[in-house]
């Protein structure tokens, strides 16, 4: 009751004429910036900082807030559009998103990314204000052994990006875990593996890594495959799903959002491991695990929607704890502290209706993504019917000045073609270039909080707390699982060889494969 | 021994390193040579090795890094070397799929003198970002892309290299204020400020 | 062949395991403190007279256009993402300059990279006072710590200005406060956890891990330095009771439910009234611990924008604006000029050389 008349005051502060238009420029904003590889949706918030000194407080974070909701939703579009994922959490939509692209199945993609990422929103927003402070007290239970153990459940997804490849897909992540070491001992020790490059002090940059991989490694592919005349004219006509198409996603969305919500409350681990989680939530239990990668609408819904659901869940420890969740949250926090506010219980107490009204302005903003994702579906869409020469051409200047951008540095850009050249090779030798993102994104993560807990308490923390044996037992079961059922798939294989002659295919099409039926 | 290794490793500059991983790639294609069973995955099998050099060189590297004095339970070193020795057995089980063919074969090549002209050039028009400025080497990498990939028409060679500097100066350094190269020959006439 | 292969997976598997349990053993040869201490920095500072205060009476804007007149934008490099301490701090400075000058001034970020590219990026600038090096204690610290040519790195610059001084301050959870726990129970618990006490700092060999180390060495206890990347990061430790005490700055308490146990200040600071000094609680020598941030130009400036830039940042901060600011975060709003701040910028590096050395951190 107490919620209600609190949302009550909210939406009084919040539902005037300039906050209301501020969510929506933001919003725009967010999208429009959001959809250009290499800027962020910190760079994108922190671009809209200066603008907010002059407002007042709530008009100013109406701003923000839907600048961070906007470019959440629209750093997936890229991924989906260009193999170029705008955030490391971004990375798993492009697994089926562009597959589904490139067969000509852009507008259902773009459409579950746009409706999976309105339903995470709404369910990151509804836990913000229901379960706030209960929330953030719980992730107060996570120390660096369950975040370990919680990287290592993370990093067990492999099993599944891997499938019958897993070895290739084991050397792949461990090669992204063996270069997350580069750079200052996260600790604070000794400067390793940089041979004289000053630059690589902090390590290799992640977006240029995510841009080389990816938008690179794939141009490379495409470029080598190269034909003149026929390849540069294929156009695809698109089609956009009816509502009752993306109902029938609705548990995938659901799933991934609590997934996507329940990791973003955890101050420290990141969008991504969310991300990733939630895919591999999906594949495992999905009944047609093999069509993930090559264009599984569900896929996509559970990498949009994790990955909206964690806006809201990083908001829980910056409102409940005064503790930012991640880049993005961390300068929306200096925008409070801008303003006067200091984001906590105090503020919680305090200032009732400015944080209400916030919560107000985040409903207001998944709509709004929801109305100008619509309105721009089809401009996007359009993307892969760019004639291959120009698209080919704009995704190199677009990852030249995306990798650049970042710190102002030609030395990204050259990492960038380095790992452009890596995932064009491992893409080329079958060696999976997922699993790369996965060691990079989590290893600094995954030795930080080890080391921390080995520091503490020594190995004892990892067979003692309870969280992490829970973790730790999961990300077992989780790799050994799909040995057990390939074992067994293959004895049933045999046995069926051994009656018949020849053997069916008996795996059963997806309902969601053809959308086409459904119009 | 294992700390003067890793600090002769350590030590030597960047460049340095890709010669010692291109001598290890070229120690393990000589030493496929007698095999011809594996031919149709060397190329599965180079990737394998240059993951593998680059575990053993930072494995190496890990016996160089300075440890303090107060006990700390982990180190620096810790990590890589773990990393290291989970990959140990991961090379060895997929050297094993590999040779026993249980991979596909190599895909044959396709146009990759095409490719490397593209990316040659690209890196060229990166190198002359210094030079002549961002702006004019993106226009003419652009122009020169599009030629090899077959855009013929001149509409396209012109508007789309023009588009793409209107676009970069007025969203990332008009917007973003990112300070793209303008170049020594634009600083010199300019005076350093641009 | 399956056999084989089976053989070879359980070898691989056992290998792994044995080598991952000694991959917590030792190097060849351990590093450590040998030998006497002997400083291996240069001298930086210099000789020279700080700015005379402006007259009471003057009209700033005229009287700074007369010392110098930029004709172009300003740049302060800065090795903070947009939001972070250095970052507000100078955006706040930019707001209130308005006031005192038409130029414009803007603020770029170059992070990463342990904040050396900030620093190059300047250097790779020409000294013509249209770059400004927004630095903090850190940029000192990391160049000692990592050895980069103090010649080039901290000597190449003119320190012009010192603007803040943020106090060092010893942090708990409010929860632990409501049970009785205070500066000396925590000592108190230092000493029944006999060392194992948990002190939440960003990271080793920095600031914070020191001002730990002078803190346990003036009141004769010993903890564990726990690095936690950043001071929100190092709360959240406090509050989930991971760590018991933060190395912190007051502001890190703000708005969250944590208590400042003791303040490295003169005098108790408004806002943290109930949290006594470091001198109140008997240890004065913990009195002088804290941050700074201010800034820097190359050496080869012109000496009129250097001048210029004083007087500015006296008037900035002498401004009610940035008084408030700072008070609202518990900072110093001090404006320290060239030699007094270079003094502070060699006793930063000695100080970093001499607890580097003395953990053993140093190469």
């Amino acid at each position: 009751m107490n919620t209600l008349q609190n949302l009550f005051d909210g939406a009084t502060v919040m539902m005037a004429a300039l906050p209301m238009l501020m969510v929506f420029i933001g919003v725009a904003a967010g999208i429009a910036l959001g959809t250009i590889p290499g800027i962020s949706t910190s760079m994108a918030v922190a671009l809209l900082l200066p603008f907010t000194f002059t407002m007042d407080p709530i008009s100013g974070m109406a701003l923000l807030l839907g600048c961070y909701k906007g470019g959440n939703y629209s750093g997936c579009i890229p991924a989906v559009t260009i193999n170029t994922p705008g955030t490391p959490s971004s990375v798993p939509t492009l697994f089926d998103g562009y597959p589904m692209a490139r067969n000509g199945r852009g507008g259902e993609a773009l459409g579950i990314l746009l409706w999976s990422s309105f339903v995470g929103g709404i369910f990151g927003t509804i836990v913000l204000v229901l379960f706030a402070s209960p929330m953030a007290r719980w992730a107060l239970n996570f120390w660096s052994a369950e975040y370990f153990a919680l990287c290592v459940l993370g990093l067990a997804s492999v099993a599944t990006l891997g499938g019958k490849q897993w070895p290739k897909a084991l050397i792949a992540v461990l090669f992204g875990l063996l270069i997350n070491t580069i750079g200052v001992d996260p600790m604070g020790g000794p400067v390793r593996y940089t041979f004289g490059i000053a630059r690589l002090f902090d390590g290799f940059g992640l977006m240029p890594i995510l841009i080389g991989l990816f938008a690179l490694g794939e141009v490379f592919h495409n470029i080598e495959n190269y034909a003149r005349g026929s390849a540069a004219h294929e156009k695809h006509v698109y089609t956009y799903p009816s509502l009752w198409y993306y109902w029938k996603l609705k548990w995938a969305m659901i799933r991934a959002s609590v997934v996507g919500t329940l990791v973003g409350i955890l101050p420290g681990a990141g969008s991504a491991i969310a991300s990733f989680l939630a895919y591999d939530v999906e594949k495992r239990i999905s009944k047609t695990p093999e069509k993930f990668g090559t264009g599984a609408p569900e896929g996509v819904a559970a990498s949009g929607a994790s990955d909206s659901a964690n806006t809201g869940g990083s908001l829980v420890p910056m409102l409940a704890l005064g503790i930012p969740g991640g880049p993005t949250v961390a300068v929306l926090m200096s925008a409070m502290m801008i303003h006067g506010l200091a984001p906590g219980p105090e503020m919680f107490r305090d200032e009732t209706a400015l944080v209400y009204g916030m919560f107000v302005a985040l409903f207001f903003s998944s709509f709004f993504v929801l109305l100008i994702g619509w309105a721009g579906l089809k401009l996007w869409v359009r993307t892969t019917n760019v004639k291959k020469p120009i698209l080919y051409t704009m995704i190199f200047m677009f990852t030249v000045i995306g990798s650049y951008s970042m710190r102002n540095s030609l030395f990204d850009v050259g990492v960038c073609i380095g790992f452009g050249v890596i995932g064009w090779l491992f893409k080329r030798f079958q060696y999976p270039v997922a699993p790369v993102v996965l060691g990079v994104v989590l290893g600094r993560i995954m030795e930080m909080n080890f080391r921390r807990a080995v520091l503490r308490d020594g190995m004892v923390s990892f067979y003692t707390r309870p969280l992490t044996v829970i973790f730790l037992t999961l990300a077992v079961a989780a790799v050994v699982t799909p040995f057990i059922q390939e074992h067994r798939a293959a004895k049933k294989r045999a046995a069926q060889a051994a009656l018949t002659p020849t053997v069916p295919d008996d795996s059963e099409p997806s309902d969601l494969s053809n959308p086409s039926e459904e119009r | 021994m294992l700390t003067q290794i890793g600090r002769w490793l350590a030590g030597m500059a960047w460049p340095w390193q890709f010669v010692f991983l291109a001598i290890f790639l070229a120690v393990v294609w000589v030493a496929t040579l007698p095999f011809k069973r594996i031919h149709p995955y060397r190329g599965q099998l180079m990737v394998l090795a240059g993951v593998f050099w680059v575990g053993i060189l930072f494995f190496l590297i890990s016996f160089s890094f300075t440890r303090p004095i107060f006990p700390m339970g982990t180190y620096a070193d810790t990590i890589p070397r773990i990393w290291f020795y989970a990959l140990v057995p991961v090379v060895v089980i997929t050297f094993i799929t590999i040779v026993t063919r249980k991979v596909d074969d190599d895909p044959k090549w396709g146009n990759v003198r095409l490719l490397g002209i593209i990316l040659g050039a690209l890196v060229a028009s990166i190198a002359l970002f210094d030079i002549v400025g961002y702006y004019v080497s993106s226009a003419a990498f652009i122009v020169f892309c599009m030629y090899m990939l077959g855009s013929r028409s001149k509409v396209e060679l012109i508007c789309v290299p023009a588009g793409w500097v209107l676009f970069s100066w007025g969203i990332f350094a008009q917007l973003l204020n990112v300070r793209l190269p303008v170049g020594r020959i634009f600083e010199a006439l300019t005076g350093g400020y641009y | 062949m399956k056999k084989i292969t089976k053989w070879l997976f359980s070898l691989a598997a056992m290998f792994t395991l044995a080598l991952a349990l000694t991959a917590c053993g030792g190097n060849d040869d351990e590093n450590g403190t040998d030998g006497e201490f002997v400083s291996n920095l240069p001298d930086i500072r210099v000789t020279a007279t700080p700015p005379a205060a402006p007259p009471a009476d003057v009209d700033p804007v005229e009287f700074l256009a007369n010392i110098w007149q930029p004709t172009r934008p300003i740049t302060i490099v800065t090795h903070v993402a947009p939001g972070g301490g250095m970052d507000v701090a100078t955006r706040t400075f930019i707001e209130i300059a308005r006031c005192f000058t038409d130029a414009t001034i803007v603020v770029e970020n170059v992070v990463g990279g342990g904040t050396r590219p900030a620093s190059t990026e300047v250097q790779s600038r020409p000294a013509d006072g249209y770059t400004i090096f927004g630095a903090a204690m850190s940029n000192v610290n990391n160049a000692v710590a990592q050895q980069w040519p103090i010649q080039d790195y901290i000597g190449g610059y003119y320190w012009i200005a010192k603007i803040q001084r943020d106090p060092a301050a010893i942090i708990i959870n409010n929860s632990a406060r409501d049970a009785g726990m205070d500066f000396n129970g925590i000592l108190q618990q230092a000493r029944d956890m006999n060392g194992g006490q948990i002190w939440a700092v960003p990271l080793l060999g920095g600031n914070k891990h020191f001002e730990a180390l002078l803190t346990w060495q003036a009141t004769d206890t010993m903890g564990i330095a726990m690095p936690f990347e950043s001071g929100p990061l190092g709360a959240a430790a406090v509050l989930a009771g991971e760590a018991h005490v933060q190395m912190g700055n007051p502001f890190d308490t703000a708005g969250r439910d944590l208590w400042v146990a003791a303040i490295a200040s003169p005098e108790r600071v408004p806002g943290f009234e109930d949290s006594p000094t470091f001198a109140e609680l008997g240890f004065p020598q913990l009195n002088d611990m804290h941050m700074w941030r201010g800034y820097a130009v190359r050496v080869g400036t012109p000496p009129a924008m250097i001048e210029w830039f004083q007087q500015l940042t006296y008037f900035i901060t002498h401004h009610p604006d940035w008084i408030a600011y700072n008070a609202g975060n518990a900072i110093a709003p001090t404006a320290v000029f060239t030699q007094e701040f270079h003094e502070i910028i060699q006793e930063t590096m000695e100080i970093t050389e001499y607890w580097l050395y003395y953990l053993g951190m140093l190469d």
